[in-house]
């Protein structure tokens, strides 16, 4: 019986151009503004973030002969190695504005590290360390000579892009304002009192609900959906498994679209549910980082995790950074039960408002 | 002729307002039953407590026999309402709009769309059927709310003020459709404020005052409530001789 309304009610919301600005096109401009504010800001920085290493060979031949190999290490390792005749390493290191300065010593080696440059005096001792030994003990009899120029790498989380961070954020935001999709609808069913109609047959409030829940959760998944496949080549947003992550943003917007339901059946205005859901979303927003510049956490683990745009975030960053998160099923469970908690309660707000007679 | 539809002292009240007061009304199958009453004399509340979008305070409403709310979802398809504010979208096409409420009655596939179309045909829009609500004239509009709550062949259609803001074409063609539905064998419930419109199809008349019924009776009837001399009397002068002309503002 409600195949045709819900079918009406997609019309009514497809026929609005509010609803394609909102989830398809102000996403795509917000993409493009921050992230290019971003991928400016650190291409500024990255000119700076190179590790130069200076070093001075003391009197030793057998450094002497490692030598081109272990530049040939450094270099693989993107490292730019400076040599040095007579210097003081301390001074060199302020004066050149070096990361670290190796003086070889025979059969051993110094490391001086950068106070400004910690990070990567640190990298530049690991790796140089590596080499060296690597290069020392590969000069013994039997050592395989094709081990020479291996460096371990500890295992990391790869640093997500500014393009593909505000690509995902801002549309798992959006996608959380998804009861923004039912105003017209809304409107038009008050102004022409057209759900007075509907007392006028065997409408369910459960069908009444899902009427009005089915067409949101799909336009709001079309726009989304659409806004992120036009993120792809448009910008370059890396989506890592762009099927799950379809999944991840559907059930964001079903748990969305059911909290901004829940809101309007209990003020059955328009205005109200915009305030409060936006207040929430905002809320959820902050501490979900869709508003912290990408590099870095301004909240502490124990508050994000209670925000349920920081899961479907976390595991979209994940997914797109790594090709895999453990955040999927926590940001999948915690929609789930966003989704059956605030049914119940907008059906029942709607019941109660039907039983009290209110015409 | 059998009752279609009692009232049995239905009440409704607004904190210590009562807005209809102990009201028993009786219409038979084949009637058009006008229901007139200066603003805010409880003609709309009655409406919606006939059609359950406003639960009564006292009293009950028997439609066809039977109890209408403990036999609302065998009964609610039976009944056609047609109210005054225009319930249709304007952003859906005719056709959409009439699918939408016909489909509310179970309606569907090749049924349906025969249903559409004769609804539209019948209140003469089918020619208009792929053109948006919003595009439509005042006149066009109240047909077209008609037509949505025809689709599913009720058996007791009550229209609430029906005619109100058209011209006079419009206005004709819709009290035409009225009593050509009466004639199909639909009873049907009329209220409005235009005397004439209801001595023209009625035949039956209520005049409603303070949430009671004052009095009851054909035009004529009414008429001779008031002078003997019917017609140098018109409906209009017995209503405000029944109900006083004092302003009602509500």
């Amino acid at each position: 019986m409600i195949r045709y309304l819900i079918k009406n009610n997609i019309k009514l919301m497809l026929r609005s151009g509010t609803n394609i600005l909102l989830f398809v096109i102000t996403p795509i401009i917000l993409i493009a503004v921050l992230s290019s504010a971003f991928t400016d800001l650190m291409a500024h920085y990255e000119e700076d973030t190179g590790i130069t290493v200076g070093y001075e060979i003391d009197g030793d031949s057998m450094t002497e002969e490692l030598m081109d190999a272990i530049k040939e290490g450094a270099d693989k390792e993107d490292f730019d190695l400076k040599e040095y005749k007579g210097a003081d390493p301390k001074e060199t290191l302020k004066k050149d504005d070096l990361d670290a300065f190796i003086v070889f010593e025979d059969g051993s080696y110094t490391v001086y590290r950068s106070d400004e440059n910690k990070e990567q005096g640190k990298i530049a001792e690991y790796t140089i360390g590596k080499i060296y030994d690597r290069m020392a003990s590969s000069m013994l009899p039997g050592e395989p000579k094709s081990e020479l120029l291996t460096v371990e790498h500890p295992d990391f989380m790869p640093a997500v892009d500014s393009v593909d961070y505000y690509g995902i954020i801002e549309i798992v935001y959006f996608g959380w304002c998804a009861i923004i999709c039912g105003a017209g609808l809304f409107a038009s069913e008050k102004k022409n009192k057209i759900t007075r109609k509907f007392k006028v047959s065997n409408l369910s409030e459960l069908q009444i609900y899902l009427s009005r829940y089915i067409p949101i959760v799909l336009v709001v998944f079309l726009g989304t959906n659409l806004a992120a496949l036009i993120s792809i080549p448009l910008f370059g947003v890396h989506w890592g498994n762009i099927a799950i992550s379809m999944v991840v943003i559907t059930f964001s917007v079903a748990a969305a679209s059911a909290l901004g339901l829940m809101v309007y059946s209990i003020f059955e205005n328009m205005a109200a549910t915009v305030v409060v859901v936006f207040v929430m979303v905002w809320g959820c927003g902050f501490f979900g980082g869709s508003f912290e510049t990408y590099m870095f956490a301004a909240h502490s683990q124990s508050v994000k995790i209670l925000s349920p745009i920081y899961h479907a975030n976390r595991a979209l960053v994940e997914l797109s950074c790594i090709g895999k998160s453990d955040y999927i099923s926590s940001s999948i469970l915690y929609d789930i039960a966003i989704i059956l908690v605030c049914s119940f309660i907008g059906i029942c707000a709607g019941a109660i408002r039907r039983r009290g007679g209110k015409a | 002729m059998q009752t279609i539809l009692k009232t049995n002292d239905l009440t409704k009240k607004y904190d210590n307002k009562v807005v209809v007061d102990n009201l028993n009304i009786e219409i038979k199958e084949g009637e058009i039953f006008g229901l007139l009453g200066p603003n805010g004399a409880g003609k709309s509340t009655t409406m919606n407590m006939i059609c359950d979008i406003v639960k009564p305070t006292l009293g009950n409403v028997e439609f066809m026999g039977k109890d209408f709310l403990k036999n609302r979802k065998e009964l609610i398809g039976k009944l056609g309402y047609i109210p005054q504010d225009l319930a249709i979208h304007g952003n859906l096409k005719a056709w959409e709009n009439v699918e939408l409420f016909t489909s509310l009655y179970g309606i569907k596939g090749a049924e349906l769309k025969k249903r559409i179309d004769e609804s539209l045909e019948y209140v003469g829009l089918l020619e208009k059927k792929n053109d948006y609500a919003k595009t439509f004239s005042g006149g066009m509009k109240r047909r077209l709310n008609i037509a949505c709550a025809i689709g599913h062949h009720p058996s007791l259609l009550i229209f609430d003020e029906p005619t109100v803001g058209i011209d006079p074409q419009s206005r004709n063609f819709i009290l035409e459709k009225i009593k050509e539905s009466n004639k199909n064998g639909a009873t049907v419930i009329y209220t409005s404020h235009y005397m004439e419109e209801v001595e023209a199809i009625c035949t039956r008349i209520a005049i409603m005052d303070n949430g009671k019924i004052i009095a009851t009776g054909t035009g004529e009837e009414l008429k001779k409530m008031v002078k003997d001399d019917t017609s140098s009397i018109t409906l209009e002068e017995v209503f405000l001789t029944m109900t006083g002309k004092k302003l009602r503002d509500y």
